[in-house]
Order: structure tokens, then sequence, then C-alpha cells
């Protein structure tokens, strides 16, 4: 299958008073067509940040390196009028904080039409209609009178899928979708991801999905990525997440997720500070000061080592034979459907 | 219960809010009662748009109800003026959904923490600057992020400087609404570990809204749930989610992603039943058009809040729920296995 999108080494600083902050360190990825991954990790490694860089809407304190090939163009060497053309209609992208994205005074109809108008892909008349549509689409109930509605009127799940609906009704391509559903309910949710998932079906259309629920990456996404300080530290198929990761920093991020059958007592967590993405990088593994399978070879950037199809770590481990600690919560066969007790 | 003497922190007396647009009223809080005691923290679940945002603003006194009344600390403050209402303002803090609300643009990092003290006068510059370094530190926030502004902040890192802000002025309640949902599952585990250190050393208690039921399982004593404005279902949160007696509360229970012996649980084509069933009023049960249990009676009445077992429950079915849940819950469990045999994997 052809790649959709494929980003090559991206590096995204940022000039602050504080110094250069590298938020994106050399980030490599590819979607298939019609494929959707989705993207896992640290707070601040640097997600959002990537993902406004492919929408080219970083502001000017940001310095970007590196190619990202959609339908066979780098995107950051279009014009900004070339990149205008393509966003909001062949690539869109839900907001990680809707609030900051919507203008408090037009209404939501106003602006969810926006997209078809300033791209003539309708008449107002169609636009309209299409809007009352997605509206639907998402759970909207009373479309027609939400419509009119502004921003503060809408509680923050509601804002979150006229999000989605605003990115979905131009029929994208390529749909970034950072967080969408943190704000939502686990049934509304469910319909949400379904719907992305019948819009793939439908149209082809590819995705990315950020998201810090390890379980809805595994139900959404063909394959996951898990960043870590700017960097992807491990990149591995769906359906391998449990069974088979191998880098000790997605093995604390599965043990320190939160079960509804769970024991109620202090969670497992990842012990240390996170990389200071201020001024020069640490050498080695930049996980090595948290790590607790730390070797000496750490003190070197590790090598990125292939272990199947689809799944590469960059980790010294694999690298000089040593398995790593793989006990966990998840080694506790009672568990239900839902996490349920049975 | 753990206390004999249950001190009350505050109380909401069948609240109603309606809100006026121009295209109508939307009620958002719909007689809503509930009591948060002192150590029994409450967790808040329920539906997208159900009105948990509106209660934790009547809750904070920044909004008023439309009839009822709001009490905290024995104090019935529905109607206190502006100037009386600083005090009680104090003891309930509230850490939001957006940091970047909560949050001032031109203060850096540590003015951010350190304004509430500034605001009441407590302390001169050295010392709020230092309680603010401690509070960073406490949230797991590194120095050098001091003299930063939000905005260069990620999204979570946003979130521990709201949450250190609003312990700056030792508050008795603390208000959380999805407060860690923008974290990565670490950092969570990290804040969720320190509230609940917070929650005895400073014996504090918390109002927690989250769509995560397993985080408000941890955090919580009590949980109500709520659906179109109403709580549906209000009890002890160990026996809720182990035994969830109204329908909607299974139905939450049952739809959390969650990883399996088998790998995760499959994505269902839930067939827009729930949106659907979301259009505005209906009568009887709000919850009937999507209810597997609902009946003739629950289309004609709508079912009031009433003790069943060990908490309260608004469902005319809540007995029968009681017995099929395990019932529907186990026949689920099967239907899934065989679904993920027949994809082969
Ligand atoms: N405009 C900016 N100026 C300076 N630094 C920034 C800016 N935007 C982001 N950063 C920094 O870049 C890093 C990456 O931030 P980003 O928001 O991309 O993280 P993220 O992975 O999306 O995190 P989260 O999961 O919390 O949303 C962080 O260290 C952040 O502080
Ligand atoms: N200022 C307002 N004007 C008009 N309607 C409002 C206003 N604030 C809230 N509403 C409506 O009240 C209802 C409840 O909203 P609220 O924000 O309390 O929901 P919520 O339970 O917090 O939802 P979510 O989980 O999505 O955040 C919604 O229908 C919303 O549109
Ligand atoms: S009252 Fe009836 S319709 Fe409502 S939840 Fe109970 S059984 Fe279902
Ligand atoms: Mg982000
Ligand atoms: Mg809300």
């Amino acid at each position: 299958m052809s790649a959709v999108l494929r980003i090559d080494d991206l590096r995204v600083q940022f000039r602050s008073d504080q110094g250069l902050v590298h938020a994106v360190n050399g980030l490599n990825l590819e979607l298939p067509a019609g494929g959707a991954i989705a993207i896992v990790g640290e707070s601040g490694s640097g997600k959002s940040t990537a993902m406004t860089a492919l929408m080219r809407l970083l502001p000017r304190t940001a310095r970007v390196s590196g190619r990202i090939w959609f339908d066979g163009q780098d995107l950051l060497a279009l014009s900004e009028r070339q990149m205008r053309k393509l966003r909001g209609h062949q690539v869109s992208m839900v907001f990680q904080n809707p609030m900051a994205y919507l203008n408090p005074t037009k209404t939501i109809g106003q602006q969810l039409m926006e997209p078809l108008l300033y791209h003539h892909l309708a008449t107002p008349r169609q636009a309209r209609w299409r809007a009352l549509e997605f509206l639907e689409r998402v759970g909207i109930a009373d479309a027609e009178s939400r419509f009119k509605g502004y921003p503060f009127e809408f509680s923050g799940g509601m804002l979150q899928r006229v999000m989605i609906a605003m990115a979905l009704m131009a029929g994208p391509k390529l749909l970034i979708a950072d967080e969408p559903t943190t704000a939502l309910d686990v049934t509304v949710q469910a319909e949400i991801l379904a719907l992305l998932k019948e819009l793939q079906a439908e149209h082809g259309m590819g995705m990315i999905l950020v998201t810090h629920d390890l379980a809805v990456a595994a139900q959404m996404a063909d394959e996951i990525y898990v960043m870590y300080a700017g960097l992807v530290v491990e990149h591995l198929p769906a359906g391998s997440l449990m069974s088979a990761h191998a880098h000790p920093y997605l093995h604390g991020l599965l043990r320190s997720i939160p079960r509804i059958d769970g024991p109620r007592e202090k969670l497992p967590f990842i012990a240390g500070n996170p990389v200071n993405p201020v001024g020069a990088l640490p050498q080695g593994c930049l996980f090595a000061s948290r790590c607790s399978q730390r070797r000496p070879e750490c003190n070197q950037r590790p090598p990125t080592v292939r272990l199947d199809n689809n799944h590469e770590v960059v980790c010294w481990l694999p690298d000089i034979g040593v398995e790593g600690d793989k006990s966990g919560p998840f080694d506790v066969p009672t568990v239900g459907p839902a996490g349920t007790r049975l | 219960m753990a206390r004999l003497t249950s001190q009350r922190l505050a109380q909401l007396e069948h609240v109603y809010k309606t809100f006026s647009t121009q295209r109508g009223e939307v009620r958002a809080c719909d007689d809503v009662s509930l009591v948060v005691t002192k150590g029994q923290s409450l967790g808040v679940v329920g539906e997208s748009g159900s009105g948990k945002s509106t209660l934790v603003r009547i809750l904070l006194m920044l909004i008023p109800p439309t009839s009822g009344r709001v009490w905290v600390h024995g104090t019935d403050v529905t109607h206190l003026p502006e100037r009386r209402l600083k005090p009680y303002r104090r003891q309930i803090q509230f850490v939001a959904q957006d940091p970047l609300s909560a949050l001032v643009p031109n203060l850096t990092v540590a003015e951010n923490i350190a304004e509430p003290l500034w605001i009441h006068r407590i302390g001169d510059k050295s010392s709020r600057r230092e309680t603010a370094l401690a509070l960073m530190e406490k949230v797991g926030l590194t120095l050098a992020l001091g003299n930063s502004f939000p905005s260069e902040l990620s999204g979570g890192q946003q979130q521990r400087v709201a949450i250190a802000r609003a312990l700056a002025l030792m508050p008795e309640l603390i208000v959380l609404d999805e407060a860690v949902s923008s974290l990565d599952v670490s950092i969570q585990a990290q804040i969720l570990n320190l509230l609940q250190t917070l929650k005895e050393d400073m014996e504090l208690t918390y109002v927690f809204i989250s769509h995560n039921l397993a985080v408000i399982r941890l955090m919580c004593e009590q949980t109500a749930v709520m659906y179109k404005g109403r709580i549906i279902e209000w009890g002890e949160s160990e026996t809720l989610f182990a035994t969830p007696l109204h329908p909607y509360t299974r139905e939450l229970i049952d739809a959390i992603p969650a990883f399996t012996a088998q790998g995760v649980t499959p994505l269902r084509a839930v067939g827009r039943k729930t949106f659907e069933a979301s259009g505005s009023t209906v009568t009887g049960c709000p919850y009937h058009p999507r209810c597997p249990l609902a009946s003739e009676v629950c289309r004609r009445d709508r079912p009031s809040l009433r003790p069943v077992g060990d908490r309260q429950v608004a469902c005319h079915h809540a007995d029968v729920a009681h017995v099929s849940c395990a019932v529907s819950r186990r026949r689920g469990h099967e239907k899934r296995l065989v679904e993920k045999g027949g994809n082969g994997g």
C-alpha cells in the first residue's frame, strides 16, 4: 500500500527567553493510504507540535526542518497560499483545545460552514444542510437550534464534537485528531470512534490519532508510535501492544493505567523527571535517567532495532540481547470485557 | 462510614438551572440534590452535556441556581451578596478542564501559582515565590519552567500549574473538572497519587468530575452518575462500580475501552442508538429510548431518586436491573470472545 503521508526527520525548535526549546527531535512516520495510526506518549513529548507543524500552524518562534510528504508534495515547502488550499479541505485537524480555535463571537453554524464556503465546495444552502447533517452525526441533539448557538452555550464535550464535525465536513483525505475524545463520556466516545472508522471505510480517509488512552489507540489504529522527549522510541502494530511491547518507557506507561477492577491504592508510575527540552539534549538514551533497565551501553545513543514487521524499538536491550522487565498488571487473567469483574 | 460526626462541607438542595437562549430554554440541572461530607470525596460521572460542569459552577458560587439552595459549611449562600461570599469561595478551589482558562497568560508559571496568595495578601514576595516553587516540585514540574509563560508549556504541564495554583490557599474542598484527562498515564498516576497524599495530609475532600470511571473509583469514596441534568444513581464507589443498578451506569461501565487477557475490548458498532435517543424532551424516564429494560411505566412516569439497597437510584426497574446486570455482562463477554475468535485475532 502506498503511503498517504510520510514524515522524514521532522525537527521543531522554539525560540524562547529560556533558550532553544527542542520540541521534536527527528520524527519519522508513515501512514498507509486509508490507514490509521496512533501517536501516544509523554505529555510534552512534541505530539501536538509535530501535528501543528504538519498543518503549518506553528507560531513564528518555531524553527522547523525535515520533510512532510503528503500526496506527492512536501508540505513544508508549500507557499502559504498553496497550504491554505489544502488546510480544512484535504487535510483537517481536530485541535486538542477547541476553545482556543473557535471564535467566541460567531455562531457554531457559521464556523461549521466556513471550510466548505472558503474552499467553494458548496453553496451556503448546501453548506448549511451539510453542517446540520454532521452535527447530528456527532450526536448533537436539536441540531437546528444548536446551529445558531455560540460556543459558550455548549458543554466541553459538545464543543469537542463540533470541532470533529468541522474537521470532517469537507471530506478530508487526512484527518489529524489530537485528543478528540478526552472530554467525552465513554458511550459517546464509542459512537464518535465508530463514526471515524465508518468515514475511513467510506472515503478511504487516513487518520492520525493522538491520544493518552492506550486502549483507544489499540482499538482505533493499525500501528502505534510511542513518543518520548521529541522522539519515537517504539513503533509497533496495535495488536502487539500488550503482547510484544519492548521499550521500558512503554512498559512503564502500560503499568500506570488505572483499571476499574484494580486495587484502590497508589498507582505505579515512571519515576524521575522528563527531559528538559531547553538547551542541549543529554547524551545517550534520552530515557536513561528514568529507566529501570539501564545498562552501561545506555550512555550512548541507542540504535533502532527492528523486531518484526512494522515493529522497531530505539533501545539497547534487544541489541545486546537482554529481555526487559515484563512484569505488570496485565498478567491478571481474571478480567472481563470492559475490565469489569466477572 | 469512617467518621461519626460527619461534617457537611457543601450541599445542593433541589437545584434547577435553566439557561435561556434566543432559541428557547436549556435545562442543564433538573432537581439535583447532593451533599459533600468531609473526607468523602464525590465523583461525578455521566453523559457529555448532562450538566456536570453547570453543577460545579453552581457549587463554586459562580452562577446562581434558577431555583433551589446552595449551602457551604452550614450556611445558605444562595443569596449572599458578592462581598460576603469571599470567605466561602476561598474554601472551595477549582481545577478546570482547560488549564489555560485558569492561568494568567502574562504571568510566569511561578507567579501564576503564587497569585492566589497575592490576591488574599498572604506572605511577602519571597515567601510566596518559595511556596510556588515548593508546589511546583510537588506537582512534578521542573523548576526550570518557573519563569516560563503558560503558553510555552504543553497541555499536560499547564494542567500541573493549575493544580499547584489551586493548592496555594490550602482549601478544604477542591473541585476538579476533568483535571487529569490531558496528562499521559504516568503523569496522571503521579498526580492522582499526589492528590491522594494531599487528601490525607491536608484533609482535603474532592469533587471529582471525570469521564474516566477507573480514576473516579480510585479517588472518590462516593459516586454520582448524571444523565440529562439529573442524578440517576448515587452511592459508594466501590459497590456502585461492582454492581451498577441503573441501566445507564451499566452501559457506561460496559463501554470502557480496556485491555483484557485477549488484547483490547473491540470497538462496538453501537448503531447510533445513543445519539438518536438524545433528542430533546421525552416523557417518562429520560433514558427509556435507550434502555433495554424499558416498559410501559418507564414511558409514562418519570422515576425519581429512591433508595435501593445501599444506594439511591432513579429507575423503575432498579431491582430487576441488579439481577439482569450480571447475566448480560457475562453474555456480553462470551459474545466478544466469539467475535475475537471469529476475526481470527
Ligand atoms: N509556542 C511554544 N513556545 C515554546 N515552547 C513550546 C511552544 N509550544 C510547545 N512548546 C514546548 O514544546 C514541547 C512539546 O509540546 P507539545 O504541546 O507538542 O507536547 P504534547 O506531546 O502535545 O503534550 P500533551 O500530551 O501534554 O498535549 C513542550 O516542552 C512545550 O513546552
Ligand atoms: N451559558 C450557557 N448558555 C446556554 N446553555 C448552556 C450554558 N452552559 C451550559 N449550557 C447547556 O447546559 C447543558 C449542560 O452543560 P454542562 O457544561 O454542564 O455539561 P457537562 O456535563 O459538563 O458536559 P461535558 O461532559 O461535555 O463537559 C448543555 O446542554 C449545555 O449546552
Ligand atoms: S426507569 Fe425504565 S427506562 Fe429508565 S432506566 Fe430504568 S428501566 Fe430503563
Ligand atoms: Mg498535545
Ligand atoms: Mg463539562
